[in-house]
């Protein structure tokens, strides 16, 4: 694709959350201005999010098409092959598919479109809708290196974006996707601990999801090992290595990696219906 | 008093020349930088461009960074080399690494010389007995020195941050320095106010803190319980002071020990739970440094919206179960391994050794 980058064009169909998240990112990184993105969407329920940052709505799949260099899939998967029966006469090798639909893979995405289109694979996570999210790509059999870097770099507001073998993005939905409900899940959990030491619930909540953010942050922004950072915090005999202890002796690792496993698993199911 | 939003303007197809100036007006902030998160940009729409150039009445110029530029070029009149100059040009667009090092070097350096909150540097001193630590402060323009004494008599509001085993020494050395109208805060972990109170004279005011190992990132768990003769004024100055550490609480000294175990050692569960996220995805086949640094980002990406969003986590864990989705399938098994009994055996164990330890 050889447009310049300042004159990129860049179009969603769907309109939703992940849409929205994405979208803001991508205006965050400043690389794309908002009077060159266009959204579609079937009702105009979710149109009032784009119009605020200056983003034109349509209800119209084609012209979304046919305005864009760049075309974000950000529908519910049912919805694929209706939208791309639509819309794929349209689409030339000049520009560059992305799908976030879940489950829908690249074989099938290059079935539905033109041959030797330009397609890639993305699975976003719901931090995305606050910039911290954890984006995982593919590329299909026509993109090449350029065009990732293109992706990389217009979701680098998004989050941490990494891309993989079209393999990883179950395992991405395992971990990442549904990852945020297990650290939902433990969050109650650690809340509830406090709750039974006779701390109000409340304010157990708020410490608990403050707790989980600040140790995302350091382990985050650290670079190191999880398994070094928890040692360095151990003082010897202190309140820390209790607590641990009977983290092992319940056998969290083990069932967090249960969780993943499952949740892969169940990915992978989906992806071969 | 307000904090000022910091606007960078500049034309990342220039030579890289960036205006820092403060600005008084504050419209919604949509743009941060992933890197540092040192200042808040507004990102101005070109209509705005034009308006700052017609009303310069709006924007001071406090500081360049063209001085610091290596390929400054004096024949290009749109260079300019001079402090307090205004400029305006089109939105810096911030995804260039190297630019937005650029922004958040100045940014850094513009808030250190104008720093937006409540307490000056220089009004603030440092003792240790060692100098290895006196650096960081030094660095940010604080006093540092040897004797404690020293800080006691200049400092209204004193901070004990010693090791527990410290601070009988500490106290009896300083305590006769110590009047009513200080505020003493005490950090130090299993030390009782009780037994702080009778290490140091009558009346004194004096209030214990627990805060947690991400205040060092400003997004720590800080919770404090007064003391005898500390009042709601001392309460409330010093959850002000401590706002930018993180979140701020207050509760009775029963709760301190339960904080500990909650969120002090909670870090460290947080930690073990981001190892096996991410050993799962190892064993489903992705590489461990990838998994590693994913798996990070889920928990302070999950982190975040719980904290932001103010609901329940059971509410917001059930908004993301997609029916006979991934999602379920993995909570499943999270409730087959007894998952929540398991982190709150933790939080019950460290709470109850912290009030051993505290009984010591």
């Amino acid at each position: 694709m050889s447009v310049d980058i300042t004159n990129l064009k860049v179009g969603f169909i769907g309109a939703g959350k992940m849409a929205q998240g994405i979208a803001r990112g991508l205006l965050s990184s400043g690389k794309v201005q908002p009077n060159s993105v266009i959204v579609s969407a079937p009702s105009s329920k979710n149109h009032g999010f784009f119009l605020d940052f200056g983003i034109a709505t349509t209800h119209s799949n084609t012209t979304v098409v046919q305005s864009s260099h760049i075309i974000f899939l950000v529908v519910k998967p049912h919805l694929i092959s209706t939208v791309l029966n639509e819309v794929s006469s349209l689409i030339t090798s000049q520009q560059i598919i992305i799908s976030v639909a879940a489950g829908i893979t690249i074989a099938k995405l290059e079935e539905l479109l033109p041959p030797k289109s330009v397609v890639l694979r993305l699975m976003p996570n719901l931090p995305c809708v606050v910039q911290e999210g954890a984006l995982l790509f593919s590329r299909g059999t026509h993109a090449s290196e350029k065009e990732a870097e293109l992706l990389r770099s217009l979701l680098s507001s998004c989050g941490l974006v990494e891309e993989g073998p079209e393999s990883f993005i179950d395992i991405h939905t395992g971990l990442s996707g549904s990852g945020i409900a297990y650290v939902y899940m433990f969050a109650e959990a650690m809340a509830d601990g406090a709750v039974k030491m006779g701390m109000p619930s409340s304010l157990a909540n708020r410490i608990a999801a403050q707790t989980i953010l600040g140790a995302g942050k350091l382990l985050r922004d650290s670079g190191q090992h999880p398994a070094q950072l928890r040692a360095d915090v151990c003082t010897p005999g202190g309140t820390t290595i209790f607590g641990l202890h009977a983290l092992e002796r319940g056998g969290l690792r083990s069932t967090t990696m249960d969780a993943v496993e499952a949740a892969t698993e169940r990915a992978r199911e989906l992806g071969r219906k | 008093m307000p904090l000022k939003h910091l606007r960078f303007t500049g034309d990342d197809l220039s030579s890289g020349h960036f205006d820092v100036y403060e600005c008084l007006n504050s419209q919604k902030l949509d743009v941060k930088l992933s890197m540092k998160p040192v200042a808040c940009l507004q990102r101005l729409t070109d209509a705005e461009c034009h308006l700052n150039t017609t009303s310069p009445a709006n924007t001071n110029v406090i500081e360049t960074n063209h001085e610091t530029q290596p390929d400054y070029d004096s024949s290009n009149p749109s260079c300019e080399k001079t402090v307090k100059r205004r400029r305006v040009r089109h939105c810096a667009t911030f995804s260039d690494t190297a630019r937005r090092k650029q922004l958040c070097d100045a940014a850094a350096k513009y808030l250190q010389k104008n720093p937006q909150g409540k307490v000056q540097p220089n009004s603030v001193i440092v003792s240790a007995p060692s100098s290895k630590n006196h650096g960081f402060f030094l660095d940010f323009g604080i006093a540092t020195t040897h004797s404690n004494t020293t800080v006691v008599q200049s400092s209204h509001i004193i901070f004990l941050v010693v090791k527990p085993h410290l601070i009988s020494t500490v106290l009896n050395e300083v305590s006769s320095l110590i009047t009513s109208q200080q505020i003493i805060i005490s950090v130090a972990a299993g030390i009782t106010i009780a037994k702080l109170e009778e290490l140091l004279p009558p009346k004194s005011v004096v209030l214990r803190l627990m805060p947690n190992l991400p205040c060092v990132v400003q997004e720590g768990a800080l919770l404090f319980s007064r003391g005898t003769h500390a009042s709601e004024k001392e309460a409330e100055l010093l959850r002000s002071l401590l706002s930018s550490c993180g979140l701020v609480e207050e509760g009775p000294e029963s709760f301190i020990d339960i904080h500990t175990g909650l969120s002090g050692s909670g870090i460290a569960y947080v930690y073990m739970f981001a190892e096996a996220m991410a050993d799962g995805a190892v064993k489903m086949g992705m590489p461990s440094s990838l998994a590693n640094r994913i798996a990070a980002q889920t928990i302070l990406g999950a982190g975040k919206l719980l904290r932001d969003s103010g609901q329940h986590p059971a509410q917001l864990r059930a908004d993301v179960c997609t029916p006979g989705g991934t999602t379920i399938f993995g909570l499943h098994a999270l409730e087959r391994g007894g998952l929540r009994s398991t982190t709150m055996d933790a939080v019950e164990a460290a709470t109850e050794r912290a009030r051993e330890l505290g009984r010591k």
